[in-house]
């Protein structure tokens, strides 16, 4: 496992002495990923956490530090046991873990820690990227690639299946977006190669901002060759960014942003067909809680349903 | 030596060499536990991959007429998987290739083609030693912990 740079030594044996595996089942729903047999550092602890949990929230159960003085005070939940684990949890964001830790550290900080995550059955990652090359290793790299930074990934290895899968004929005239027959899933960017034959990445570009059903999605385009011309093409088209190949880990950062635009655009638009259509059908029989357990997420992971307790403001120790 | 200072020196020799380049790195910062085979993967599929395109070349070059034209399309390709995972000598004759290809250097684009072919060969020798090497790292530390 790889640790950032600048970290010291002991985070490095903290490290090695760390057990990643996941064991004992809690529940259906729950599985323990990881717990601390010594105790790393803060920026490590959260580094690790992201490594351990790619990306997903996690519950962080037993989370005890200590500074200076080295003295331990319990964090989040005083008990390692399974059973007092499942009652009265907060889901905690990974990020907002951090922020919190964060602001009330001094730098000194020593985590002892056990974790439990969502199993990948209840949970989805966040985001589902189409990547579309026609070269075998580069499809396996920017699948790689995505996974990683804990994207779930399609991958395709030309522009026409990738219109399949969105659900596009082949003629441009031929959309259907609430065609019950097509299997069509759903995609919050699509990254494509420029070159391919056939149909290049630039038509695949066309042809998607060409569709109202398909517009909105965010498209990236990746190429090996660097011409101003077909760069300024392609963004004109409507592309958000151009990568030069070979492809790094780096740049997958810059892609969040444009999912993330795009999803709230497409909550609201959800959000307002649900409205509408909650209006014309008072006795509906599926709830929307799944449209408001999004948005609670959003709001920072503590979920108001009856089914998860809310963490009473009592068992997080001040510090 | 041990393994593990044999693989190192091989490894800063195949980077100063220039067989591979940074863009290796990035490969070898992709593999984790969950992933623990994906640098052979890559490899794997890479040799495959350049042996078929190389055996086209070959093919394509012994035409009483060469259609160069075809022969930079593969070459194209070549230079698209090798400069994916860092085997960067052989990036580099295809861009050589590619140069006398536009000045109609016919010279050139042979002399860049067996260049092509001898990086390959070089490369896939040093990449094989460089896996065993790895795998007896993995044995000697696995049976450290049992």
């Amino acid at each position: 496992m790889k640790l950032p740079c600048g970290v010291g030594e002991d985070t490095a044996k903290a490290t090695r002495a760390l057990k990643i595996q996941a064991k004992d089942d809690v529940t259906e729903s729950c599985e323990r990923i990881g717990w601390s047999t010594t105790s790393p550092c803060l920026s490590s602890f959260v580094h690790i956490l992201k490594q351990l949990s790619g990306g997903d929230e996690l519950m962080v159960v037993w989370l005890s530090w200590s500074g200076g003085t080295s003295e331990r005070r319990w964090l989040i939940n005083k008990t390692r046991d399974q059973k007092e684990v499942m009652k009265g949890l907060a889901w905690y964001p990974i990020q907002r873990l951090s922020e919190d830790l964060e602001a009330k550290s001094d730098g000194s900080f020593r985590i002892w820690f056990h974790c439990w995550m969502l199993t990948k059955k209840t949970r989805e990652a966040e985001f589902h990227v189409l990547a579309v090359d026609d070269s075998l290793i580069d499809r396996k790299l920017i699948e790689r690639l995505l996974r990683t930074s804990s994207y779930q990934v399609t991958t395709v290895d030309s522009g026409s299946k990738a219109l399949e899968l969105l659900g596009l004929g082949e003629e441009p005239g031929l959309s259907s977006p609430a065609s019950p027959d097509k299997n069509e899933i759903e995609v919050n960017l699509i990254i494509t190669d420029y070159c391919m034959p056939g149909m290049t990445g630039y038509d695949l570009l066309k042809r998607i901002k060409g569709s109202s059903s398909l517009k909105g999605i965010p498209v990236v385009i990746m190429s090996s060759e660097n011409v101003p011309s077909r760069i300024n093409r392609c963004l004109e088209g409507g592309a958000e960014e151009f990568f030069l190949k070979p492809i790094q880990l780096s740049d997958m950062t810059r892609l969040r942003p444009y999912m993330q635009k795009g999803k709230v655009k497409e909550q609201q638009q959800s959000q307002q067909q649900q409205q509408q259509l909650q209006e014309k059908n008072i006795t509906s029989g599926s709830s929307n809680s799944n449209s408001n357990k999004r948005k609670a997420m959003e709001d920072g992971g503590i979920f108001p349903e009856k089914t998860r307790p809310r963490l009473s403001s009592s068992s997080l120790a001040s510090v | 030596m041990t393994p593990t200072e044999e693989l190192n020196s091989l490894m800063n020799w195949m980077f100063s060499e220039g067989l591979l380049d940074q863009q290796f790195q990035q490969l070898q910062m992709l593999q984790d536990a969950s992933n623990p085979d994906f640098v052979s993967e890559v490899i794997t599929l890479f040799c495959k991959d350049s042996e078929i395109i190389l055996a086209e070349l070959t093919k394509l070059l012994n035409q009483p007429v060469v259609d160069f034209q075809k022969v930079d399309a593969y070459v194209h390709q070549l230079k698209g998987s090798s400069s994916s995972v860092g085997a960067n000598n052989i990036k580099l004759a295809c861009i050589h290739f590619r140069q006398f290809y536009e000045e109609n250097n016919k010279e050139g684009c042979l002399s860049s083609l067996n260049a092509m072919e001898r990086e390959y060969f070089r490369l896939k020798d040093k990449l094989g030693t460089m896996l065993q090497l790895e795998q007896r790292i993995q044995a000697y530390e696995s049976n450290k912990h049992n």
